[in-house]
């Protein structure tokens, strides 16, 4: 493998790494892999929170259901949602796709949409049955 | 050299900055423990209590329920059982007669929509037997048993002993016996000195102090589907919630749903409601108790005002075959709903 011309044993010898660099470079990896634990915890959230326009509605997660606004479509499956369609012309809101966990959003600045997953329930102790 | 010793030392200190990061996600102030009893389960949550504390408390509360099943279970071998095929039993002891006394006085309470006498009822819809039969009795056997007005009035007891003429009297103190137990683990908690304990026996739930600065936090389980839930709500430090319905033990027989819960007045197995919710406040006495007995009157209410003014029940909810809730005013207040955008329609009275 070489890196600027270099070979890898050429790059140590000629010692272009100190230690102080993979301190860095340890510490780098080190938060990125403490940030993805903390975006694995997050949990579910319990109702989709839909503006468009001036108008803020909220909807239930758990149901099968699709609703349209105008040039978007929303998909909610059972606890999870998405912007299906969209008439904007990247698609950004799109290729986000699934949004499940607490303050996840997904928006559609062209159509002023914005969606996100919110909660009001984050724990229980028990269960009354 | 300098910059490598201090490297070395950075290490050290991300290391332990690590490892906090790690500790600090463990809940080590709860406590949780479940144990099964007679097919029930008992489940214990304390908060920053002492261990040994907690389990003597467990084994107390185990202890006192082995020796209430011993006594009242209706068909098994029991005291219970014994008078229900006797109609006489002697050498009972106070605790023994004291339960009686408190169920014949809730049943005046609620003037006999909750009715411990009506075993023999329970019976003949197939409710007394470990697998649930799935017959259904014929009038005339229903009648047989309501004509002779089946109460706990109609006892005669003493200071340790109880008989009754009524042969078609039969004592089932289950629609009690999971809010005692749940009055027994008050008072344990109480002599052991445990400050902070949510205990959910069968579903009824008892909320011993707080665990911290927020409160016991319960969800109340759909009644229509029991992998959904229906509410959430936060409990006060010495309150209990317990609810009845038609979906834990019961049969289906001619497209018809039966459940073991049978009314007194007309000896049926079935009510226009599915479930009734109370919430007892924790100011009251016998919390448990209350929350076990009071949700029976209303599953059966023909008027769900007049029901919750005699019993002084201020928060309840019950809901229906067609899906609607009603809600007192000042539950409403306070519960969080938790069900799919149209399974339910909320009505507050």
């Amino acid at each position: 493998m070489k890196l600027f011309g270099y070979s890898m044993r050429e790059i140590l010898l000629l010692k272009l790494f100190k230690l102080g660099d993979f301190l860095i470079f340890f510490i780098f990896i080190s938060i990125v892999i403490i940030s993805l634990n903390f975006y694995f915890q997050l949990p579910k959230g319990d109702y989709l929170e839909i503006s468009h326009g001036n108008e803020t509605k909220q909807y239930t997660l758990m149901q099968n259901k699709t609703l349209i606004f105008d040039e978007i479509e929303v998909e909610i499956n059972m606890g999870k949602a998405k912007i299906k369609k969209s008439n904007c012309s990247n698609q950004y809101c799109v290729m986000q796709g699934w949004i499940s966990k607490i303050n996840h959003s997904a928006v559609c600045i062209p159509n002023l949409f914005k969606m996100s997953i919110k909660s009001k329930t984050l724990s229980y102790d028990s269960t009354n049955y | 050299m300098l910059a490598k010793r201090l490297s070395k030392l950075l290490f050290k200190y991300f290391s332990i900055f690590l490892l906090l990061l790690i500790n600090s996600c463990s809940n080590s102030n709860f406590y949780e423990h479940k144990v099964l009893i007679y097919g029930t389960i008992l489940e214990f949550k304390f908060y920053d209590t002492d261990l040994d504390q907690a389990n003597q408390a467990i084994d107390q509360i185990v202890n006192k329920l082995n020796d209430l099943n011993k006594k009242f279970h209706p068909w098994k071998n029991s005291l219970i059982s014994q008078f229900n095929k006797t109609h006489q039993i002697e050498n009972c002891d106070q605790d023994f007669i004291n339960i009686i006394q408190t169920a014949k006085y809730y049943e005046n309470l609620t003037y006999s929509t909750f009715n411990p006498a009506i075993g023999k009822l329970i019976e003949i819809w197939g409710f007394h037997d470990d697998v649930i039969k799935g017959q259904v009795p014929n009038e005339e056997d229903i009648n047989k048993i309501l004509l002779t007005q089946p109460s706990l009035n109609q006892l005669l007891i003493t200071d340790n002993s109880i008989s009754s003429n009524n042969f078609f009297l039969k004592i089932d103190l289950g629609g009690m016996i999971k809010g005692l137990a749940l009055d027994m683990a008050k008072q344990t908690y109480q002599d052991i000195g445990i400050k902070n304990v949510l205990t959910n026996f069968g579903g009824n739930i008892y909320a011993h102090g707080k665990p911290g600065k927020r409160l016991w936090e319960v969800a109340i389980q759909n009644p229509h589907n029991n992998k959904l839930l229906l509410a959430k709500l936060k409990m006060q430090p010495g309150s209990a919630i317990g609810t009845s319905g038609d979906y834990e033990k019961y049969f289906i027989h001619d497209h018809q749903k039966y459940s073991h819960l049978i009314n007194p007045k007309n000896g049926q197995a079935f009510s226009i409601y599915s479930s009734a919710t109370v919430l007892i406040n924790p100011d009251e006495n016998d919390v448990g108790i209350k929350s076990d007995i009071f949700s029976k009157p209303l599953y059966f209410s023909e008027n769900l005002k007049e029901t919750s003014k005699s019993l002084q029940l201020n928060n309840f909810f019950i809901t229906n075959h067609e899906n609607h809730i009603i809600i007192s005013k000042s539950f409403a207040d306070e519960i969080i709903w938790l069900f799919n955008e149209g399974d339910f329609i909320v009505e507050v009275i």
